[in-house]
């Protein structure tokens, strides 16, 4: 949205935007809790608060905008080709902008030891289930790694009546904000276990517990629970210009989480409205 | 600062994430206005505002739509707050922005929708 701004700002009289999912703004439609906006609207939003607020710049500048569009293939000719509900269709442009997000870093990554059983989410994942949907993915928890979105999801989890029994993390130190270590661990009670490291998940059709270890006196326990919510990284969504072998320049930009991880959408919609702007 | 009845908290009002020490009155190593007064509310009661989301009964609409509490609540409060709102539904999707009151322990809960 912020590059489509920027670049219609910036003087560019066509500018489309392509929008996967049926509404604009991305991963902050499921970031319902506090934190977005200090820095760019002075004021402090919830992410859903925060994409409603920038659709406004959207609509107020000519942009076309088109939802549920799902771009498939991009060439070094800056040639788009994307199907939605009327069917597949082709656009050529001078600039391409790729402000895809990132993918979170799964449970497969890391190489996990132990059965494939149900109730083994990423953070964020979980986070989509519980606001959008409404479905609660599980009762008791366990969240690997301390990133922001485990530490909102341990929060989440036990406002919504689950029981978060700790958050592990291998280093030793917090990777998320302290703030957030402050109002979604401490204010809670849910114990942060630094240097301590998932070694296995058990469980049949459904977790059953974990197998952990603390690395600083070398002690295993098992844990029973039946959830385990995955917070441990984030990887820029590059995977359009990877397939097409096409590196970014001449023309092709990534921008946003799409090119590194941002700790602050502020940031991300700054940085994406300075590029748009110096588009010619 | 270092009197004995001094409480250290960390400023959870934005990024910064200061360290804050105060004894009921004075407060050290704010940055700014806010977090003072971050550190004299919690030395007395800790406040938070609370965002979840409400379940809707609107067969069209979402199944839930996302709210935060109008003000700040108690700390203490809020697994009693929150039975109160997951026993809540809505009939009828409320614009962005607008208010719903609910029913709540002493006085109805006023919360903000924030999503659509």
């Amino acid at each position: 949205m912020a590059a489509a701004v920027g670049a219609a700002k910036g003087g560019l009289k066509r500018v489309l935007l392509l929008e996967r999912l049926s509404r604009l703004g991305g991963i902050l439609n499921q970031c319902i809790h506090l934190g977005f906006g200090l820095q760019y609207f002075k004021e402090e939003l919830t992410g859903t608060e925060y994409a409603a607020r920038y659709k406004g710049v959207v609509h107020e500048r000519d942009i076309e905008v088109r939802t549920s569009c799902f771009v498939h293939t991009i060439t070094p000719q800056k040639e788009i080709t994307f199907v939605c509900a009327d069917g597949e269709f082709g656009v050529s442009a001078k600039h391409i902008v790729m402000a895809t997000g990132c993918r979170e870093r799964t449970r497969e990554m890391l190489t996990v030891p132990g059965t494939r059983p149900a109730g083994i989410f990423t953070a964020g994942l979980a986070q989509e289930m519980v606001n959008i949907y409404g479905v609660m993915p599980g009762k008791e928890v366990v969240v690997i790694g301390s990133g922001d979105i485990g530490l909102i999801m341990a929060r989440r989890m036990t406002l919504e009546g689950a029981k978060v029994h700790a958050v592990l993390e291998i280093l030793d130190h917090l990777s998320g904000l302290i703030r957030n270590k402050v109002q979604c661990l401490d204010d809670f009670g849910i114990p942060l276990l630094l240097e301590h490291e998932l070694l296995e998940i058990f469980g049949g059709d459904r977790v059953e517990a974990i197998r952990y270890r603390n690395n600083k006196t070398g002690e295993q326990k098992i844990l029973p629970c039946d959830t385990v919510l995955f917070s441990v990284g984030l990887i820029p969504e590059q995977d359009l210009l990877i397939d097409a072998g096409i590196k970014p320049g001449n023309g092709i930009h990534l921008v946003g989480n799409a090119d590194y991880i941002h700790d602050y959408v502020d940031a991300v919609t700054r940085e994406a409205e300075k590029l748009g702007e110096s588009l010619t | 600062m270092a009197k004995k009845s001094a409480k250290k908290f960390i400023c959870i009002i934005c990024p910064k994430c200061c360290e804050l020490e105060t004894d009921g009155t004075e407060v050290t190593g704010a940055k700014c206005k806010r977090g003072k007064e971050f550190a004299l509310q919690e030395a007395v009661l800790p406040l938070r505002v609370i965002t979840t989301t409400i379940r809707s009964e609107v067969k069209e609409a979402r199944r839930v739509i996302p709210v935060k509490t109008a003000c700040p609540v108690p700390l203490e409060d809020i697994p009693q707050i929150m039975r109160h709102i997951k026993g809540a539904r809505i009939s009828e999707v409320p614009p962005l922005g607008s208010r719903i009151k609910i029913r709540g322990y002493s006085k109805p809960i006023e919360l903000v929708v924030t999503g659509e």
